[in-house]
Formats: structure tokens, C-alpha cells, sequence
């Protein structure tokens, strides 16, 4: 099966709501289970967020986000042209935030890496930042033995 | 979003979705609420949500940090699977007991339990 889906939208709080659920809702003809629909739901709103707050500093701008389904593998691909990072390294390690003064818990990259197969970050400062996530979505058994979801 | 208040314990109950944005809102309110009343005893009513990310981790950690300043606690209840996860995950129970329900919670703050003491 391959399938793919692209969605440009204002990197604005609101709309991180709607990027999770949209790509939720595309990968349901790959039959996640639950958990699965839930990783790709956090893995794909803290990626979001972090555009709408580091990569546009809550000042707006344009999200690209695409969704590619090649058979059982999912890949999801969120991109801005925010300021971008100098040290994705250090970005990338647990706790890690840049604004430790805020509500800030330091663990969007920890989750991505948790709950997505691989995990692929490019940024150039000045240019943006681009997030590249995979996850593979095991075909249900013969016998359905796991519980799945209806969407 | 909605609060209410019993026996001087402030109950959060977020909504559905705990995200970035959700969080701003509850942080904000929550955080006037507990400045102009000094609650010393903060609850999560999480009997409504099932989708929690690390803008939610965050939320907790840091009206923790703001009801530690005057002795105060942070519990959570009624936690759904989905946002257990994340619970675990965060390392959130090392500073956020859990209880199954309100009766609970009650029973453990009002014995002498987890609550005021510490």
C-alpha cells in the first residue's frame, strides 16, 4: 500500500490539535492498534509544537507537514522556516530545554525517539528546521489477536 | 477546562486533550488561582483525558514548583491508560502521587497519608 498526504498550515497553538488528529486519521488504513495511533498523535504534536514555539518563537509562520505510507511503514515529515537550531545534539538530549524558565519539560525529542522507529532531525539556523519520523505499523495477525481500532 | 474547590483542596479537571496549548490556559489560570488563595493541596482530575504530551509534563512540573514554594502538593486522579504512559515515562509519580479515585485521595490526605506532612 502507498499512500500519501501534505498539509501546510499557520504554526499557531491552535492548530496542533488539528496536525495530530489529521495524521492520526490518515494512518488509520494502516489499522493501528490504539497505542499506535497514540504514538503517532504525541510523537507528531510534539513536533508541531516545537515549531509553533522555538521554531517561530509563538510569533507564527507556516508548518509543511507530509505523510507517506509505504506499505507497513509510516513516515512523517514536519518542516518549518523558523530560526532554526546551531546544536541539534544538545537539543535532542532529555531534559534539555532552551528556556528552562518556562513550563518547559525538556522532553518533545525524548518522546519523538520513544515513540516513533526512527527519528531523523536536520536544522539550519536561519532556515528552519525539519523533522523526519518513521514508524512501523506491524500488519494485524491472522487471527486479530491484538485489540484494534475502528478509525 | 474547569475547577472546583472542596474542603479548601483545589481539583483541576483539563479536558480531553492536555497539549501545548491546553496547558497555556491551565497554567494560566490555575497559576492566579493558587497565588491568590494559597491552596495547599492541588488536584489533577484527569477522569476525561486521554491524550497527554510533554506540554502537559510540563504544565505539572511547573505548578509543582510554584503550591513547593508555600509547602503544598500535587496529586493526580482518575488516570486513564493513555496518559499513564507518559506519567510513567516523565518520571512524573516521583513527585505526583496517583489515586484511583477521590475517595482515595481523600482517605490517604485525610489519614495522615502523602499530603500535608511532607
Amino acid at each position: 500500500m502507498r499512500d500519501e498526504m501534505r498539509l501546510t498550515m499557520n504554526a499557531i497553538a491552535e492548530n496542533e490539535y488539528f496536525a495530530r488528529v489529521t495524521v492520526a486519521a490518515f494512518s488509520a488504513k494502516m489499522d493501528p492498534t490504539m497505542e499506535e495511533l497514540s504514538d503517532i498523535k504525541t510523537a507528531v504534536s510534539e513536533a508541531v509544537t516545537n515549531a509553533v514555539v522555538h521554531g517561530y518563537d509563538g510569533k507564527g509562520g507556516s508548518v509543511e507537514i507530509r505523510a507517506e505510507i509505504q506499505d507497513e511503514w509510516l513516515e512523517v515529515e514536519i518542516e518549518d522556516e523558523g530560526i532554526g537550531m546551531d546544536d541539534v545534539g544538545q537539543a535532542m538530549e532529555p531534559l534539555y530545554t532552551s528556556r528552562p524558565e518556562t513550563n518547559h519539560a525538556g522532553m518533545g525529542f525524548t518522546f519523538m525517539e520513544a515513540f516513533m522507529d526512527e527519528l531523523e532531525v536536520t536544522s539550519t539556523p536561519g532556515q528552519g528546521t525539519k523533522v523526519k519520523m518513521r514508524k512501523k505499523i506491524e500488519r494485524p495477525a491472522v487471527l486479530h489477536s491484538k485489540k484494534r481500532s475502528v478509525r | 477546562m474547569e475547577y472546583r474547590i472542596v474542603r479548601s483542596i483545589l481539583f483541576v479537571v483539563p479536558g480531553r486533550e492536555i497539549d501545548h496549548f491546553q496547558a497555556e490556559t491551565i497554567i494560566r489560570y490555575t497559576e492566579g488561582l493558587l497565588r491568590q488563595q494559597c491552596f495547599r493541596l492541588l488536584v489533577f482530575d484527569l477522569a476525561d483525558t486521554v491524550f497527554m504530551d510533554s506540554a502537559g509534563v510540563g504544565m505539572m512540573i511547573g505548578l509543582y514548583r510554584e503550591i513547593r514554594a508555600w509547602g503544598g502538593a500535587v496529586y493526580i486522579i482518575r488516570m486513564q491508560s493513555g496518559v499513564r504512559r507518559i506519567y510513567r515515562m516523565a518520571g512524573l509519580h516521583k513527585i505526583i502521587p496517583c489515586y484511583e479515585d477521590e475517595a482515595q485521595f481523600l482517605a490517604a490526605v485525610e489519614g495522615g497519608g502523602a499530603g500535608d506532612e511532607r
